[in-house]
């Protein structure tokens, strides 16, 4: 069930992004606010996270033929990946006083962008 | 002979006793350090609890602004009152006709605070002075208020046919009359060029919040400086909702659900109330987003570094911390009642998974996932009625 190397794809996707927030946060992404880079601290990170890991999910589904229960657990597998690096660059950011919503909304974009990927990937490759 | 120099001993020491006691070195010690009279004593003001003024006024930071503003225009059906501040701190309005014909004059002449006297000069053009009253806090809208009860209660010289009702000089006798339902629309101008302008309408769009119709009529108020649109708030008095939209800066609504735990609106805002609001809003969040957060400190390249992968956050941010593309949102509310819960209670982010450490805390956590739940369940805010 584990894929490994969809889970380090899905951590990998996630972290580059991250970087990209850091190192262009005043420009793109929150050019007005002395918010931290945090993918939800703003919305164009929100977007730019997500199409991401829907990319990186997308890469998963596409080198899938089979069901598309297949591509749903890799899928899965790379949301579970980004997941484990959000939970950690949260923590090494300094969780905020409401860090575990942050960690439930920010879990909940993570899996829908990559269920989503996965399932768009698997439905072109089956054609 | 003895007896005598007894005596001349004795009246000797006594006179002694008397320097000694009498000394001014020793009456200006006594005075120093009264013993027996005290003052009035000092009330201890409880600590952690939330103080706020008598139930239905406003408190001292309303009055603050106010004293910010410079005019204050009232369109009555069947006048307009100007109010303006003079540079003494006087109060001054002047009651037309629509046609511009001047109906009467009046004027709260600032002494102490508690003997201001108040000037009218009605249709008759004898001038009526009478002391104001403590309880009557002279505002711009509050004068102009004044002039028009005045001028309907058709007041002449003799201060012997008046009394005070609801903060307003009366005519005894004179039929009760609600003067917020026969305002048209108040304006309230600022030196630095803002204005806030207030009408009331009937609501156009009812669904204006998802889950919830919002009927009757709305205060509509819209701040503009030079010209320049800032934003619009809405307050519906049937369905007490206050929503506003200052795009940039903030939007959101509160609804008497969200008052709850300070036993719902403690007054009832009026359009004085709503064009002070908008401005408090405006000023404050800009300042906010112009100060930004506390100052960080230039350090080595070591530290940039490890800032560059794992930047500091501030302990507790304004707004939704680690969710802030909801700060524009009804979330906000939620998140600055956290912020403000964790404040008062001493609460950090630990306090999430030492739940036994303050039951307090543990409060404040539970409260604001169910404030998001409920958020998420009513549906957010679509619009304001402009």
């Amino acid at each position: 069930m584990i894929r490994w190397r969809s889970v380090a794809l899905g951590a990998a996707a996630f972290i580059a992004a991250h970087i990209v927030l850091m190192s262009e946060w005043r420009a793109w992404f929150q050019p007005l606010g002395d918010y931290p880079p945090w993918f939800l601290n703003s919305s164009r990170a929100l977007a730019f996270t997500a199409g991401m890991l829907f990319t990186a999910s997308l890469l998963v589904g596409l080198g899938n033929r089979d069901a598309a229960r297949e591509a749903m657990v890799a899928g899965g597998n790379v949301a579970a990946g980004a997941i484990v690096a959000m939970c950690v660059v949260l923590t090494l950011t300094g969780p905020g006083t409401l860090f575990p919503i942050a960690l439930t909304i920010g879990a909940g974009v993570v899996v829908i962008s990559s269920a989503v990927g996965a399932l768009t990937g698997s439905a072109i490759a089956r054609r | 002979m003895k007896t005598n120099r007894k005596r001349l001993i004795a009246c000797g020491v006594c006179l002694m006793f008397g320097v000694v006691l009498a000394g001014p070195w020793w009456t200006a010690r006594l005075r120093a350090n009264p013993t027996a009279q005290s003052g009035p004593t000092v009330r201890p003001a409880p600590v952690g609890q939330r103080l706020s003024t008598r139930p239905g006024e406003k408190g001292a930071t309303y009055y603050a602004l106010e004293a910010q503003t410079t005019r204050v225009t009232m369109r009555f059906a069947d006048a307009v009152a100007v109010a303006e501040r003079t540079f003494e701190g006087d109060l001054v309005t002047k009651l037309h006709d629509a046609s511009g014909n001047e109906l009467a004059r009046f004027k709260a002449d600032r002494i102490d605070g508690v003997n201001d006297v108040l000037q009218y000069t009605g249709t008759t053009g004898k001038p009526l002075q009478v002391f104001s009253d403590p309880n009557a806090r002279p505002t711009l809208d509050w004068a102009n208020h004044q002039t028009y009860s005045l001028w309907k209660d058709k007041v002449d010289t003799d201060a012997a046919t008046l009394e005070w009702r609801d903060k307003l000089i009366r005519r005894k006798g004179a039929p009760k009359r609600d003067f917020q339902k026969e305002l048209l629309e108040l304006r309230t101008e600022w030196a630095n060029g803002m204005t806030a302008r207030s009408v009331r309408k009937s609501a156009e769009n009812q669904d204006l919040i998802a889950g919830r119709k919002l009927r009757g009529d709305v205060f509509v108020s819209h701040l503009t400086r030079d010209g320049v649109d800032l934003g619009v708030m809405n307050w519906f008095p049937e369905s007490q909702v206050l929503i506003w939209d200052l795009p940039g800066l903030t939007k959101g609504y509160i609804a008497p659900e969200h008052l709850k735990a300070y036993g719902g609106w403690p007054f009832a805002p009026d359009m004085a109330w709503m064009n002070l609001q908008a401005s408090a809003f405006q000023h404050y969040k800009t300042e906010l987003k112009q100060k930004g957060f506390v100052a960080r400190s230039q350090t080595g390249w070591p530290s940039r570094v490890l800032q560059f992968f794992a930047p500091t956050v501030s302990a507790d941010e304004p707004g939704c911390d680690g969710l802030h593309w909801l700060d524009g949102t009804i979330y906000r509310f939620c998140c600055d009642i956290h912020d403000a819960c964790y404040s008062q209670n001493g609460c950090t982010s630990k306090s999430w998974w030492q739940v036994w450490t303050s039951w307090r805390c543990d409060y404040c956590n539970a409260w604001v996932i169910d404030c998001f739940l409920a958020g998420g369940l009513e549906g957010s805010l679509h619009g304001v009625q402009k």
